[in-house]
């Protein structure tokens, strides 16, 4: 009787409270870093992305430097219980959804933020790298690592003329 | 400076994630989950109880002498006691029409354990700790009866054969994974009690129709219930869906309403022990 309450206890009621501790605190965090992260992107809206592999003729580009910027954004607990139970029935596993997407947004930000250092307004052939990084053992707490990169321009200067193949 | 002709718009939200609420959507592949182990295991069970009675019975001995090969050899034993309940579930299995080839083999083991168990092949084990809080042939009947009805009725097989297979579709489903494989295995043996509390519902009318016809009355039958709640001490019983049997105030009331329905006398001469 006793056993079956400690079990109760031990096999439930902790991995229960984990579960609302990780769905109230990851919630939270998360709602926060979306709200950074639409502030962050307002304002470095005037560093232009694109994904074309080559410049435009027509684009006066200047002092090109390759850009990077990363993000890391670790699970957390409910994160990974919900995807857990996704992962049993199939379909779109939202929990993971928007984890991959605050990583690659930050990842952009980071990036761009790095353009701006430099002085550039663009940003051609934006490229995207993603890792899953596993805590102590597989099937442990997963992590996310986006990298986005680029190479990065200042237009609109009379300056040496990038040669163009 | 800036060329007119290349933009960046702002994209709107929500087109990469957001599209459910996460907690609804937990909640959603929960309830589909939970709903898929309920009927995995009721599948299993429902199989393993209409296939219980076409196993042979000599396949359940077979197995056992592979499991528990000691099984026979406990050494804390009464020979005594251990004779007169086997003489007393001698006269029992007469009156309680076993299929053929079942039998029933009694083993008294010394210990505080207040419990009494039937197993597979027809073994019964009855505690010394229950043993003493026994005060009538009509309760020892009682107890007797009901670990004879499950022989009767094949629940060991039947349990263990749906429970191993329940167990290890479960398995293959999600592995041992923490908290989720544990969940699947909580909802499974929630499941499977259910069929347990079923099965002991059955026994006990089964016993209460042996001890009736033994001695004509049900006097004495339900205090085998009384006994068992005396024995749990300052713990009371876990809640109804955890619980492996019925509670034991159900299980009187089920015995007294059955016994009014059908014009049982609940009272008459107890038989004392030797």
């Amino acid at each position: 009787m006793v056993e079956l309450w400690i079990d109760l206890i031990l096999g439930v009621g902790i991995p229960l409270v984990l579960l609302v501790l990780g769905f109230v605190v990851g919630s939270w965090a998360e709602r926060r870093h979306f709200r950074r992260l639409i502030e962050n992107e307002e304002k470095l809206r005037g560093i232009m992305g694109f994904a074309i592999r080559r410049a435009p003729r027509d684009l006066d580009l200047a002092a090109p430097k390759l850009v990077t910027g990363s993000a890391v954004i670790s699970v957390d607990y409910f994160k990974r219980f919900a995807a857990g139970l996704r992962h049993l029935i199939g379909g779109r596993v939202g929990a993971y959804e928007s984890l991959f997407e605050r990583a690659r947004r930050e990842a952009v930000v980071r990036m761009k933020e790095e353009a701006r250092a430099h002085g550039a307004d663009m940003i051609l052939n934006i490229k995207f790298e993603t890792v899953r990084i596993f805590g102590r053992q597989r099937g442990g707490i997963l992590s996310v690592e986006a990298l986005a990169y680029g190479t990065a321009y200042r237009t609109g200067h009379a300056g040496p003329q990038i040669p163009q193949s | 400076m800036r060329d007119p002709r290349y933009r960046n718009p702002k994209v709107p939200e929500g087109i990469s994630s957001g599209h459910d609420h996460p907690l609804w959507d937990a909640v959603k592949s929960f309830l589909l989950v939970s709903g898929f182990i309920v009927v995995v295991v009721a599948a299993c069970f429902i199989a393993a109880r209409l296939a219980a009675p076409l196993t042979p019975f000599s396949w359940e001995t077979a197995l056992i002498e592979k499991v528990a090969p000691s099984f026979h050899e406990t050494k804390d034993r009464a020979p005594e006691t251990e004779a007169y309940l086997r003489r007393l579930a001698a006269r029992l299995t007469k009156v309680m029409d076993l299929p053929d080839g079942v039998t029933v083999t009694v083993h008294y083991v010394k210990g505080k354990e207040v419990n009494a168990f039937a197993t597979l092949g027809g073994h019964i084990v009855i505690y010394e700790g229950l043993w003493r809080k026994i005060d009538s042939e009509n309760t020892a009947a009682m107890l007797l009866g009901h670990e004879i009805a499950h022989v009767k009725h094949r629940d060991p097989i039947a349990s263990a054969g749906g429970g191993l297979v329940a167990a290890v579709i479960l398995t293959a489903l999600v592995g041992n994974s923490g908290f989720l494989g544990d969940l699947v295995g909580a909802g499974g043996t929630l499941a499977v009690l259910r069929f347990s509390r079923a099965q002991e519902e059955k026994a006990d009318r089964a016993a209460a129709r042996a001890v009736l016809k033994l001695y004509g009355h049900l006097d004495g039958a339900g205090d085998l219930f009384a006994k068992l709640g005396s024995a749990r001490g300052p713990f009371k019983e876990p809640p109804k869906f955890l619980s492996s049997h019925p509670h034991l105030a159900d299980r009187i009331a089920t015995l007294e309403r059955d016994a009014r329905a059908r014009g049982w006398p609940l009272e008459g001469p107890k038989t004392p022990l030797p």
